[in-house]
């Protein structure tokens, strides 16, 4: 069946391929790498992407295949890994597959298979490996118990790898990070103990020395961090943009679709929205913020975590919100909101686009 | 209440079924989560959380949604309003709001076909002459003109 597919597939690649060389646009890229992952050669599709996004790196579409079809290679890879550790298991392979999950934000899944790999043999390895679990835990939910935990998992992978450095730099980011300046500066000072005359190394040093005279205690800087949400520096990281492009592209192609109603990508108090114009748009905005923070609020409350997806229902039809970090994607439509549309929404969710193109602005 | 809410605990990644009024007030609950869950607390913050939705959109002219559904990191909270009482279901995080639409439709049906039986068997006054018990069943086909002694068709 793979071959037979492989066959068929032969023609219409040659054509794609074709396609792209006489007229290089973003859709022949988008059409070409369509075609490799239908042959089920994700590799090349891929390549196919970042090539494409090398030429147009503002393209939505392009850069969303490309998450998807990374995204399909790392279940590929995972399934792969699975296999091997039920056949052999050996500390590489768990090592392989708990960073893919950890990287890939499969949080749960990754600490299951630690734990699974801690049962099975104490590997120091898989000690540092939780302690990133729990790290990336705590980073995306800011509580005191997570932090604590971190704290705690950091010290005892500190002490199963006296020698390696990932465990304490892990450690001294985490302290810097919450603001406790003092602790964080006995950290730096043990990580120049193992990597003497690191300039980056006394460079922080020198920051934190400077820092630690009024810095809070470890459990009072934990308690601000939850308190307000924010972890040192953010407040500067509002502003910087990163994103590779506009959402506008993005918000226009799903605003010409004939059931949606609104399409929005607000980021701090500014809402790009396509659909309703004047007050309306104005108010659709105020209104998808307004929820957004409400839903916030009682996800951290219920111990539910970050927000993924908000949708509500009801006579006025579907409105969908996909949270990012910063910012967050809101699209309403008259009927049900859809597998590509809900796609599109999510990707729409963290872009951190700058929001200073044209558009009705609230 | 509870074997109404039962078969929707049953479904698989489902931790959590309570049935709330609009104020927040629990009426009945089932779960299936090995950590307890406060029904008071959970009942309190899904209510209000409605609210402020039923708030935002107000501005809009919107009604309040009858369907919401919140997903995070560590599970998915559904609620389901009807007129009289809102069904808050709480799902794990491999679980989709999806899989359980049907079912919450099903049971909120039921919740309020069963209040709205026993309301009306309630505000009903007792019929002024008893029925006997072995009276005849009624015939098919015939309306209840022709049965009060009347011929049909007339």
């Amino acid at each position: 069946m793979k071959l037979l597919n492989r066959l068929l597939s032969f023609g219409r690649l040659r054509r794609a391929r074709r396609a792209l060389a006489d007229d290089p646009t973003p859709r022949n890229y988008l059409v070409l790498a369509q075609q490799y992952a239908q042959a089920g050669r994700t590799g090349d599709a891929q390549r196919a992407c970042v090539e494409g996004l090398s030429a147009f790196p503002e393209n939505i579409q392009l850069s969303r295949y490309h998450q998807r079809t990374r995204r399909a290679e790392r279940e590929q890879r995972l399934a792969e890994l699975h296999r091997e550790l039920a056949h052999a298991p050996r500390a590489r392979l768990w090592r392989e597959l708990c960073e893919i999950l950890i990287e890939s934000d499969e949080l749960a899944r990754a600490e299951e298979e630690i734990t699974r790999w801690l049962a099975r043999d104490q590997d120091p390895e898989a000690r540092y490996l939780l302690a990133r679990v729990l790290l990336a835990r705590f980073f995306a939910d800011r509580g005191r118990e997570q932090g604590r935990a971190a704290l705690a998992a950091l010290d005892t992978a500190i002490e199963h790898l006296p020698g390696d450095l990932r465990p304490l730099r892990a450690k001294l980011d985490f302290l810097t990070k919450i603001g406790a300046w003092k602790d964080a500066r006995d950290c730096a000072a043990r990580c120049l103990a193992a990597e003497p005359g690191t300039l980056e190394l006394e460079g922080r040093y020198r920051t934190l020395s400077a820092r630690a005279e009024d810095s809070p205690p470890f459990e009072r800087a934990l308690y601000e961090v939850e308190r307000s949400g924010k972890l040192v520096g953010e407040d500067g990281l509002l502003d910087a943009r990163t994103s590779a492009g506009s959402v506008q592209a993005l918000l226009r192609e799903l605003a010409t679709q004939p059931d949606v109603q609104a399409v929005m990508y607000v980021r701090g108090s500014t809402a790009l929205v396509q659909g309703p114009k004047g007050a309306t748009a104005e108010r659709t905005a105020r209104s998808v913020q307004s929820i957004l923070a409400g839903s916030r609020s009682t996800a951290r409350r219920l111990g539910l975590g970050q927000v993924f997806q908000v949708q509500l229902e009801g006579s006025f039809g579907t409105l969908s919100i996909a949270p990012g970090e910063q910012d967050a994607g809101a699209i309403l439509c008259s009927g049900p909101l859809g597998r590509s549309r809900e796609e599109a929404l999510l990707s729409m969710a963290g872009l951190n686009a700058a929001t200073g193109g044209a558009g009705d602005r609230s | 209440m509870i074997a109404l809410l039962e078969p929707l605990a049953r479904m698989p990644g489902v931790e959590f079924v309570l049935l709330i009024s609009h104020d927040g007030v629990p009426i009945a609950h089932v779960h299936r989560a090995a950590d307890p869950i406060h029904e008071d607390s959970l009942a309190a913050l899904a209510a209000a959380w409605l609210n402020d939705i039923g708030a935002a959109v107000a501005p809009l002219g919107w009604h309040a949604p009858v369907r919401a559904c919140l997903r995070a990191a560590r599970g998915t909270l559904v609620l389901r309003r009807s007129e009289s009482a809102c069904l808050v279901v709480c799902l794990g995080r491999e679980t989709s709001p999806e899989d359980v639409r049907l079912s919450m439709d099903g049971t909120l049906a039921r919740i309020e076909r069963a209040k709205h039986g026993r309301g009306q068997a309630a505000s009903l006054p007792p019929a002024p002459i008893p029925y006997r018990q072995g009276s005849t069943p009624v015939e098919e086909g015939l309306s209840p003109t022709s049965r009060s002694g009347q011929p049909p068709g007339n």
